[in-house]
């Protein structure tokens, strides 16, 4: 690490700690003719350890390090902001390319009358972001910014507009293709009067993203202009809400969507692509009910027609799994949402037992279901290997399926329990790429319990198991935890393979972790042996490797 | 509504219209007039023409140093004096269920450009490179090699397979690209004016097994932007064993041909200092003779040469030569 660097960490941890001490105070001086500033401050640090045992790879730095600073001004009408990202370097398990450290973001924003312009960095969503999603998620390594001009106007009651022009984020760089975008809404209601009184309330919208890339491929023509319109409505009836969207996107051979013949041949895929979502709910006092649907073909959307993985995506296709947050079932086997095409559909019933019930008991009890199946769609090929047909309704091979219960229920005012059951079927060959390997059936488990030991004092414990006969076999999970609230816990956490097919790998992976919170700042350190696995947000995710080590986090705001 | 207002729905059509391009796929088929299967409508060459055995084969390409007037179909072996060369290498394994797609592009390469791409297939990670001990002994060898673990975690090339190098150049910040972007970079490194030429011989004792590369190294311009250095090493081509491969069913098959295999070095995993680590001055030339002995399990036919300058604080590839231990 060079001399800078360590410098420039210095001056960094000095004015975050400075920042968080002073913070009550500066707010105050901050305010009136000078404007506000807020920011926030997240380190993550991890000193390295080799295990040969659970076979980490390698790190001869021994220590890496990420951190971001944000800082945001405001004053009246205008705004303006940057973000500070240093990288020393890249922790395991994030995109090695991220190394370095800069200012990638950084934006100005002015409130006119009816207009928001906005010059910079701006993260942006049309719709459900099946046609456009500008987002960050930082426990991902994902940020999908566009650099550039971004205009939002309400220009008539419930009429909202967006247009916006820019290059998205690669690493610190920009990523080659241009992106232009146009986004409108109108909620009935709100513009027609003789509509805002109605207990039916519906709100239309449409989006148009187009993208630009030169063309140099001097074997084939490839459309450097690559337009996609989707069209969407939300409608509303006291307890029912039904809401879809519609996108389509032109031809746009990439990286990502090659096709391959019979013979194993790579083709371009000239197919357009499109793709729906459609859900219906229902709620009323202690009944909610979901179900939704969703088929992909060809949505790969990317800014780089040679982008691969994580880099430069415009668009977001939604997981329609449950995201569960259960050590077991959040990590190993996760479904990853699959852009080149798929067939899901997921429903979602949740009910309060009234109190005072036979089942209820005094505090009532709260039962909830999920079914998610997600399947491919089946490609038939021309004979130039270059486009193909699907059939709407056909259903391709199974990817995913998720069965789960779950009960909470408070025994008493000390005592709260939750019972949660799984039933997975998981295609790791497709979804992790382990080529030839059977897909994956288990059952999960899970106990947890929260004890409340006196005022400001609770136990909590978890005792988790996956049963499978595939991949690295059966597992066992046990967390236990206890906080002192409002400023501290510690936990530990222990995973046990204890079936894996390779004795040599029949590992306890235990950690221990303590954290400290005040007001507005957590700082947590852990210390132990951490398993390979996955970490996905909303159907996107990427692979975490081994490690054994120390970690520390800290994360404030001002 | 105010005019201010009529402007953001204008926009939209506007922007609908101009912002979406429709283009043709290519007609993939036989090119080649010559062939048994050409078709005429084909636009761009698949790769399986097929020729009556009696045509003539050679290098058809006129600027080659080995240009064949008489031949009639290229055999993908051209060789060209005083050019530029490419080390293009492909970061694999044999559980790697994609890699069969970068190699087949890296021998797309190698027959569109001859002998100015130097190929070398390095085996990596545990993941996808680690022996298996299955019941039907399939994935059992372990291909990688100490050097070219070092490379892995120097290049960061094993993050994902498959991806290579091209020049162990970095393109937006990363040493390792993806195989679709090979074909694009090696154009614009051939693009360039050589800097260094090297004059590659091998000789090869049967009896001992020994090889000894006679390398003469001809500076064209002035090197002093780091100290150069040297690097020999040895590849085996047509191995025959287990390849995963997403495409066949079941994914994988016993009789792949691996090529190009990275086996051992003759001087080190980073070689040797070209003029003692001094500028090399344009004009400078220097002779150097390096040895193996070939391990009794690698098939001396089969085995070449690889021989590559490089700039020894980026690493950056120069100039590459490759010949077989024993001549064609």
């Amino acid at each position: 690490m060079s001399l800078f660097r360590i410098v420039f960490l210095g001056i960094l941890f000095f004015n975050s700690v400075l920042g968080f001490a002073q913070s009550d105070e500066s707010n105050v001086n901050q305010k009136g003719k000078w404007g506000e500033i807020h920011g926030s401050v997240q380190f993550d640090a991890q000193y390295y350890s080799q295990d040969s045992v659970i076979r980490t790879p390698p790190v001869p730095e021994k220590f890496l390090f990420n951190g971001f600073a944000d800082l945001m001004y405001t004053k009246g009408k205008f705004t303006a902001g940057l973000r500070y990202e240093g990288y020393f370097n890249v922790l395991q398990g994030f995109d090695q390319r991220y190394d370095g450290h800069g200012v990638p973001y950084r934006y100005a924003s002015f409130d006119a009358d009816f207009l928001h312009i906005t010059v910079g960095g701006f993260y942006e969503q049309f719709g459900s972001g099946m046609i456009l999603r500008a987002y960050e998620e930082r426990g991902l390594g994902w940020d999908t910014f566009i650099e550039g001009a971004r205009v939002k106007a309400h220009v008539l009651g419930g009429v909202y507009l967006k247009a916006l022009i820019g290059k998205q984020r690669f690493f610190f760089e920009h990523g080659e293709g241009l992106v232009r975008g146009f986004d409108g809404e109108i909620s009935l209601n709100e513009t027609f009067n003789a509509l805002s009184e109605k207990k039916t309330r519906l709100t239309l919208g449409g989006s148009f993203v187009s993208k630009y890339q030169e063309d140099n491929d001097s074997d084939l023509e490839l459309p450097e202009n690559v337009g996609a319109w989707a069209a969407r409505f939300n409608l509303l009836h006291g307890g029912f809400n039904l809401s879809g969207e519609y996108v389509w996107r032109g031809q746009d051979p990439q990286a990502s969507n090659t096709l391959v013949t019979e013979s194993g041949e790579v083709r371009p895929n000239y197919n357009t692509g499109n793709t729906f979502l459609a859900t219906a709910s229902y709620s009323q006092k202690g009944l909610g009910v979901v179900v939704s649907a969703k088929r992909t073909d060809n949505m790969n959307f990317r800014s780089d027609r040679n982008a691969t993985l994580f880099d430069l995506n415009i668009n977001f296709l939604p997981a329609l799994t449950n995201q569960h947050t259960y050590l077991l079932a959040a990590s190993l086997y996760p479904y990853a949402t699959q852009p080149n095409g798929e067939w899901a559909i997921q429903a979602d019933v949740s009910y309060k037992i009234p109190r005072k019930s036979a089942l209820g008991g005094k505090y009532g009890m709260n039962v909830s279901a999920n079914f998610s199946r997600i399947h491919g769609i089946n490609q038939i090929l021309n004979e130039n290997g270059t486009e193909y047909r699907t059939n709407f309704f056909e259903l391709g091979q199974l990817y995913f399926q998720d069965i789960n219960f779950e009960v909470n229920k408070k025994i008493n005012k000390d005592h709260k329990i939750t019972l949660k059951y799984l039933n997975l079927i998981f295609d790791i060959e497709t979804i992790q790429g382990l080529s030839g390997a059977e897909p994956v059936k288990a059952n999960i488990g899970i106990v947890e319990m929260t004890h409340k030991l006196a005022k400001k004092h609770a136990i909590r414990w978890e005792l988790q198991g996956l049963f499978t006969r595939q991949h690295f076999r059966d597992w066992a999970a046990l967390l236990l935890e206890y906080t002192w609230s409002p400023h501290f816990f510690a936990a530990f956490i222990g995973q046990y393979n204890y079936s894996n097919p390779e004795v040599s790998q029949r590992i306890v992976y235990p950690v221990i972790q303590l954290g400290y919170i005040k007001d507005a700042t957590r700082i947590t350190i852990q210390y132990g042996r951490q398993r390979a696995g996955i970490f996905c947000v909303g159907g996107v995710c990427r692979n975490v490797p081994s490690s054994n080590g120390v970690a520390l986090s800290i994360l404030t705001s001002f | 509504m105010q005019f201010k207002h009529q402007i953001f729905f204008l926009l939209a059509p506007i922007f609908a219209i101009v912002a979406c391009d429709k283009v043709s796929p290519p007609k993939y088929g036989c090119t080649n007039p010559l062939a048994l299967n050409y078709d005429a409508d084909a636009t761009l060459d698949d790769g399986n023409c097929e020729f009556d055995p009696s045509l003539l084969r050679g290098c058809t390409d006129s600027t080659a140093a080995n240009f064949d007037p008489a031949a009639l179909i290229d055999d993908c072996k051209c060789r060209y004096d005083s050019v530029r060369t490419v080390l293009l290498e492909d970061y694999t394994g044999f559980r790697c269920s994609n890699c069969p797609e970068a190699a087949e592009e890296l021998k797309r390469l190698q027959c569109l450009y001859g002998a100015r791409v130097i190929p070398l297939a390095v085996h990596v990670t545990e993941t996808f490179a680690e022996p298996e001990n299955n019941p039907d002994g399939s994935f059992e060898t372990d291909f990688r090699t100490d050097i070219g673990n070092i490379y892995e975690s120097t290049f960061e090339t094993g993050l994902f397979l498959p991806n290579g190098m091209v020049n162990r150049k970095q393109f937006q910040g990363t040493y390792y690209q993806t195989w679709q972007g090979w074909d694009g970079l090696v154009k614009d490194e051939l693009a360039k004016p050589p800097e260094a030429l090297i004059d590659l011989n091998v000789n090869y004792d049967e009896g001992t097994r020994e090889a000894t590369a006679e390398i003469k190294i001809s500076a064209l311009v002035n090197l002093n932007a780091s100290p150069y250095r040297l690097s020999v090493l040895l590849s085996e081509d047509s191995i025959i064993d287990w390849q995963k491969d997403y495409r066949l069913t079941p994914p994988k098959t016993s009789n792949y041909v691996h090529m190009h295999t990275l086996r051992a070095a003759f001087n080190g995993t980073w070689g040797d200092e070209v003029n003692s680590g001094n500028p090399i001055p344009a004009g400078f030339t220097e002779t150097t003779s390096k040895s193996l002995i070939i391990e009794p399990e690698f098939v001396d036919h089969n085995c070449n040469v690889v021989v590559f300058i490089f700039r020894d604080d980026t690493k950056e590839v120069i100039q590459a030569e490759y010949k077989p231990v024993i001549k064609e």
